[in-house]
C-alpha cells in the first residue's frame, strides 16, 4: 500500500530503530511511543481457510496440522482446485436396461488444467467425496520412534521430580506447611514397569554397510526423459509425504488455514491492534494505527535539481492531522538516539535547545513529576547517573524495560540533509470527517506567514521547508531527517484515572527520514 | 507525493447528475444493465459488457484506461447463465487489466495488466499487485496482497488500508480536472514546482 | 471488410474490425471490439469457435490462415499462428506467434507468450510466469452452451452482419438456423 501516495518516501523511525513508512507503525497509547511489528508480539487470534472464509477453532486446526478440511489445492501450479461435475449414464440397480444420468463429480484446475483424473484418482459420487491423501510409507516407523522418545521424557522427569521431593521431605508437614501452597504434584510412587529399560524401536538400530551393491541399470541412460512428466522440486516438496518423482503421482493437498492476529505492545502488555473475529470482517476492535494519530507528513513535490553537498533547496512538505484534537507542530534538526543496551548516553542527547523545559510544563496538565516525555531523546540517560534529578520514575522503569525487551534492530540510516527550522510552529485543526461533504466549508484563518505556509485546507497544510546538505561524500542520495514535536491528546489516561476530567495534552515527538530525490510515478 | 493533476478535455467525458465522469471512448454495451453509483471515474478505451448480464460499480471508484469489465459465466445442467458482477466502493481498477471476477468487494486496488479470472471473489481491503494472473474461482481473502502469475498469497496489506482507498480515490477524483478549469483550482500542481524553481 | 463470407448460423457484430478475406463458419461467435486483420493473406475460420472482444487474430503472410472449429479466443489475445486445429483455448492476453501450427486441445494460459520453434503437441498446456508446459489428459471440453446462450442474446444488443453464405447446415435433432 505504500506505493498508492508513495508513502515510503518518508520513513518513521520507530523507537527499536527500524525505519517504516507511515502505515506500517503502531502508536502505543500507553507508552506514547512508535511501534513497529518488531516490537510487538504477535497473537494467534483465529484460523480461518482463505477460500471458503470458515473459522475453523484452534484447537480442531491444531490436529489437522492447519490446513482446511474441505478445500484443495492443486499440486502442479498451487491454485485452489474447482469441483467439476459431469454426468454419465448408468444403468439402474433394478432395471439393468434403463439407463439413468448420474453426476460424478472430479477436482480441476482452472489455471494449469491439472485434474483428479491425472493422478488416477476415480470420480467420486459427492461433492465432498473423499479424495485419497498421500499416505506416508513411512508413518509407522515415526509413531513408534516418537512415541519411544515420549516415554524416555516421561522417565527423565519422573526421576527428576523424585529427587526434587525427597530434598523437600521437611516441608511437608501437613496442613501448616508450606507443602500444601506447592503446586500438587504427581505422585512420588513410580511404578514398577518404569524402571525396566525401554524396548528400543527396531528403526533406531544403527544401519549396517553392505559388500556388494548392485551395478546402475542402463535404463538411466538410455531411456528418454519427457520433461513435462518429471515433477519439479516445489511440486515434490510440496507433498513431503511421497514426494513423487512423476507428475501422475502428484495428489491434491488441502489448503493451508490464514490466521487472524492480534498486536500487543511488549512494553505495556496492552493490545494495539485486535480484528473482528469474523474473517469477512474488515473492522477492528482496537485498531492503533500511526496513521490515525501520528501526524502525517508527505512530501509533495521530489527536488528540481540534484542537491550537491553545502547547497541548500527548498521543498514541500505536506501535514495532515488524523486526530481529533488541534496540534501544534513544530521542526527540529533530527535528533534520534537509538536504544542503548549498556545505558551509555550519547554526547548529542544533551544537547540544549532541542527541548524547552519552560513550554513543557505550561502544555503539561498532569502528573507533576512528568517534566519529560519519553520520547525525548534525553531520556536515555540510567537512573544511576541522574539519580531520578530529571527524570520522574516512571519513566526510567519504561526505558530500562524498553531496552531489554525490545529487539535491537540494527538499520543503518544515513541521513545527510538537515533541515534549517522555521522559527513558528505550524497549527493545524482537528480532522473533521464531514468538511468533504461541506462545500461551503471554510478553513479558519491562522494568519499564516504564505512564506512559511503556502496552502491550508481543513486538517492539512503544505509547509515550505529550506534544507542544506552536509558536507559529506555526494554520491550518496540526498536522504533528510527531521523530528516534529506535536501535541497529542491522550484519552485514554483521562478514562483511566477517574479523578481527572479533561484528557492529558502532552507534546510528543517523532523521527521521520525523507527521501529527497524520489520522483512521482 | 500528492497525486498529479490529470487532464482531460471536456467534450472527451461525460459527466452525470451523481458525479460520474465516463468517457465517450469507452464501450458500453447493454447500458441499461450498468449501474454506477456516484463519484466514479471511467476513463478512455474501457469496454463494460452490460449485456452479458448486470454490471454494479459502487461509489468513487477509479476505472483506469484500457480495462475490460465482462461478467463471468457459469455452466448449468440446463444451460449457461452470466453471473451479474457486483464491484464496491472506493475501488481501483488500473490500466489495461482484465477483470472476469464475480465479486469485488470495496477499497480493492487492482494494479495494472492484471488479469482476474473467471468467478473471481476478491473480499474488502485487498490488493491485487501489477501483472497478476489470478486462476479462474481464485478467493482473495481480505487484506491478502497477491501477486505472480499464477496469483499467489505473497503479503499482507496493513490495517488502515480502509482509509488509505478512500483517500486515495477521492483524491484521484479531485485531481481529475478538465482543461478548461483556471490553474488556482488545481491545487498544486504547476503552480508550486514554478515557485519552488524561482526560490531556489 | 472487402471480402467478408459469414455462413448462416454465425453471429458477427457490427463492431468487430475485420479487414481483408475472411470466412467464417457457422455457429461462430465474434463480440465487438474484436479484430481480425487478415492484412496479408486469407483467414478462414471453422465453427463454433468464440472471438471475444479485443482478441486479435492477424494474418501477415501470403498463405491462407486455417482455423478449425470450436476454439476461444479469449479478450485481449494475439494470435498468428499460420494454422490451428481444434478445440483449443488462446486465454486473456496470451500472444502466439508466427511460423507455428498448432494442433488440437491446446490451451495457451493468460498472459503467456508462446514463440516456440518446435511444433506444439496436442493437449499441450502453456501456462505461467515464467512459462512452465504440461500435458493435460484430455481436451477441453466445447462451449456450444456458451455459443447457444450467446446466438441469442446478442444480437438483442448488437447488431450483427448478415450472413451471406447460405450453406445447408448438416441435420441436428430440432436445430433452426438463427
Amino acid at each position: 500500500m505504500s506505493h498508492l501516495f508513495q508513502l515510503d518516501t518518508v520513513k518513521y523511525v520507530c523507537c527499536c530503530g527500524s525505519l517504516k513508512p507511515i502505515c506500517n507503525v503502531y502508536f502505543c497509547r500507553h507508552c506514547l511511543r512508535l511501534r513497529c511489528h518488531y516490537c510487538v508480539s504477535h497473537e494467534v487470534d483465529s484460523h480461518y481457510c482463505g477460500n471458503c472464509s470458515e473459522n475453523m477453532p484452534s484447537a480442531e486446526a491444531k490436529q489437522k496440522r492447519n490446513r482446511c478440511g474441505t478445500c484443495y489445492d492443486c499440486p502442479s501450479c498451487k491454485q485452489t482446485l474447482s469441483i467439476r461435475a459431469t454426468t454419465i449414464q448408468v444403468p439402474l440397480e433394478d432395471e439393468p436396461e434403463k439407463l439413468v444420468a448420474k453426476k460424478l463429480y472430479y477436482l480441476a484446475c482452472g489455471f494449469c488444467r491439472w485434474t483428479s483424473r491425472d493422478a488416477g484418482l476415480p470420480d467420486s459420487q459427492n461433492t465432498s467425496g473423499p479424495w485419497a491423501e498421500p499416505e506416508n510409507p513411512l508413518a509407522q516407523q515415526i509413531i513408534e520412534i516418537s512415541d519411544y522418545f515420549r516415554m524416555l521424557a516421561i522417565r527423565e522427569k519422573n526421576s527428576k521430580d523424585k529427587k526434587f521431593v525427597q530434598k523437600s521431605k521437611y516441608l511437608a508437614a501437613g496442613r501448616h506447611g508450606v507443602a500444601h501452597l506447592l503446586p500438587r504434584r504427581y505422585p512420588v510412587s513410580v511404578p514398577e514397569e518404569m524402571s525396566k529399560p525401554l524396548p528400543t524401536p527396531l528403526y533406531l538400530a544403527p544401519t549396517e554397510g553392505m559388500e556388494d551393491l548392485p551395478e546402475l541399470s542402463d535404463d538411466v541412460y538410455e531411456d528418454e526423459l519427457i520433461i513435462p512428466k518429471v515433477t519439479s522440486l516445489t511440486q515434490r516438496l510440496r507433498q513431503l509425504e511421497t514426494q513423487p518423482r512423476e507428475t501422475s503421482k502428484l495428489l491434491p493437498t488441502h489448503k493451508q488455514l490464514l490466521v487472524k492476529r492480534s498486536l500487543r505492545c511488549r512494553v505495556c502488555e496492552r493490545n494495539i491492534s485486535k480484528p473482528e473475529y469474523s474473517p469477512v470482517s474488515i473492522k477492528f476492535k482496537i485498531q492503533l494505527n500511526a496513521y490515525f494519530h501520528v501526524p502525517q507528513i508527505r512530501l509533495m513535490t521530489p527536488l528540481n535539481e540534484p542537491l550537491v553537498p553545502g547547497r541548500k533547496a527548498r521543498i514541500v512538505l505536506r501535514l495532515a492531522n488524523p486526530t481529533q484534537f488541534p496540534t501544534a507542530i513544530r521542526f527540529l534538526p533530527f535528533s534520534f538516539v537509538p536504544l542503548q543496551k549498556d545505558g551509555s548516553t550519547d554526547k548529542r542527547a544533551l544537547d540544549a535547545g532541542k527541548f524547552d523545559p519552560t513550554r513543557e510544563s505550561s502544555t503539561d496538565h498532569s502528573l507533576p513529576s512528568h517534566t519529560l516525555t519519553p520520547t525525548t531523546s534525553i531520556t536515555f540517560i540510567t537512573p544511576s547517573m541522574t539519580g531520578g534529578g530529571t527524570l520522574g520514575s516512571g519513566e526510567s522503569t519504561q526505558i530500562m524495560k524498553e531496552i531489554h525487551v525490545l529487539p535491537r534492530r540494527s538499520e543503518r540510516f544515513s541521513q545527510n540533509c538537515d533541515v534549517i527550522p522555521p522559527a513558528d510552529e505550524i497549527v493545524l485543526p482537528p480532522r473533521d470527517e464531514t468538511s468533504d461533504f461541506d462545500d461551503f466549508a471554510e478553513t479558519p484563518d491562522f494568519n499564516d506567514d504564505p512564506k512559511l505556509v503556502p496552502w491550508r485546507k481543513a486538517n492539512k497544510a503544505a509547509v515550505y521547508l529550506d534544507v542544506i546538505r552536509q558536507l559529506t561524500d555526494g554520491s550518496e542520495p540526498p536522504v533528510l531527517g527531521i523530528t516534529i514535536e506535536y501535541d497529542y491528546v491522550n484519552t485514554i489516561v483521562a478514562l483511566e484515572s477517574k479523578g481527572v476530567q479533561e484528557p492529558q495534552k502532552v507534546r510528543l515527538q517523532a523521527h521521520l527520514l525523507i527521501a529527497l530525490d524520489r520522483i512521482p510515478s | 507525493m500528492e497525486l498529479k493533476d490529470i487532464f482531460y478535455n471536456k467534450q472527451d467525458f461525460v459527466e452525470t447528475a451523481s458525479g460520474n465522469k465516463v468517457s465517450r471512448s469507452t464501450v458500453l454495451c447493454g447500458s441499461q444493465n450498468i449501474v454506477i453509483n456516484g463519484k466514479s471515474i471511467v476513463r478512455d478505451g474501457v469496454i463494460i459488457r452490460g449485456d452479458l448480464a448486470s454490471v454494479r460499480i459502487g461509489r468513487q471508484c477509479v476505472i483506469d484506461r484500457h480495462v475490460t469489465v465482462r461478467p463471468p459465466f457459469k455452466k448449468f445442467s440446463k444451460g449457461v447463465a452470466f453471473f451479474p458482477l457486483h464491484i464496491g466502493d472506493n475501488v481501483f481498477i488500473g490500466e489495461g487489466s482484465v477483470v472476469n471476477a464475480a465479486v469485488i468487494g470495496s477499497y480493492v486496488y487492482i494494479g495494472k495488466n492484471c488479469i482476474i479470472g473467471r468467478r473471481c471473489v476478491l473480499k474488502d481491503c485487498c490488493m491485487v499487485a501489477d501483472n497478476t494472473v489470478l486462476a479462474p474461482e481464485t478467493v482473495v481473502p481480505s487484506f491478502a496482497i497477491y501477486s505472480g502469475s499464477p496469483g499467489l498469497h505473497t503479503r499482507d496489506q496493513p490495517d488502515c488500508t480502509q482509509d488509505l482507498m478512500i483517500e486515495f480515490t477521492k483524491s484521484y477524483y479531485q485531481h481529475f480536472l478538465p482543461n478548461t478549469a483556471p490553474p488556482s483550482s488545481s491545487i498544486f500542481s504547476t503552480n508550486i514546482s514554478s515557485e519552488i524553481a524561482s526560490v531556489s | 471488410m472487402a471480402n467478408l463470407q459469414i455462413t448462416v448460423g454465425a453471429v458477427v457484430c457490427v463492431e468487430a474490425e475485420i479487414r481483408g478475406d475472411v470466412r467464417i463458419g457457422t455457429k461462430t461467435i465474434v463480440h465487438p471490439c474484436a479484430k481480425i486483420l487478415a492484412t496479408g493473406g486469407p483467414i478462414v475460420i471453422g465453427d463454433a469457435n468464440i472471438v471475444e472482444e479485443l482478441a486479435t487474430i492477424e494474418n501477415k503472410s501470403p498463405e491462407p490462415m486455417v482455423i478449425g472449429n470450436n476454439n476461444v479466443f479469449e479478450v485481449g489475445s494475439l494470435v498468428k499462428a499460420k494454422a490451428i486445429g481444434d478445440h483449443n483455448i488462446f486465454e486473456t492476453k496470451c500472444f502466439v506467434g508466427d511460423e507455428i501450427s498448432i494442433g488440437n486441445g491446446c490451451v495457451f494460459g493468460a498472459g503467456t507468450k508462446v514463440t516456440p520453434s518446435q511444433a506444439v503437441p496436442d493437449n499441450s498446456v502453456f501456462y505461467g510466469q515464467p512459462l512452465k508446459h504440461r500435458l493435460a489428459g484430455e481436451r477441453p471440453s466445447a462451449q456450444t452452451l456458451q455459443i447457444d446462450f450467446l446466438s441469442r442474446i446478442l444480437p438483442n444488443y448488437h447488431n450483427i452482419i448478415n450472413p451471406t453464405i447460405k450453406r445447408e447446415i448438416p441435420a441436428l435433432p430440432a436445430e433452426k438456423t438463427s
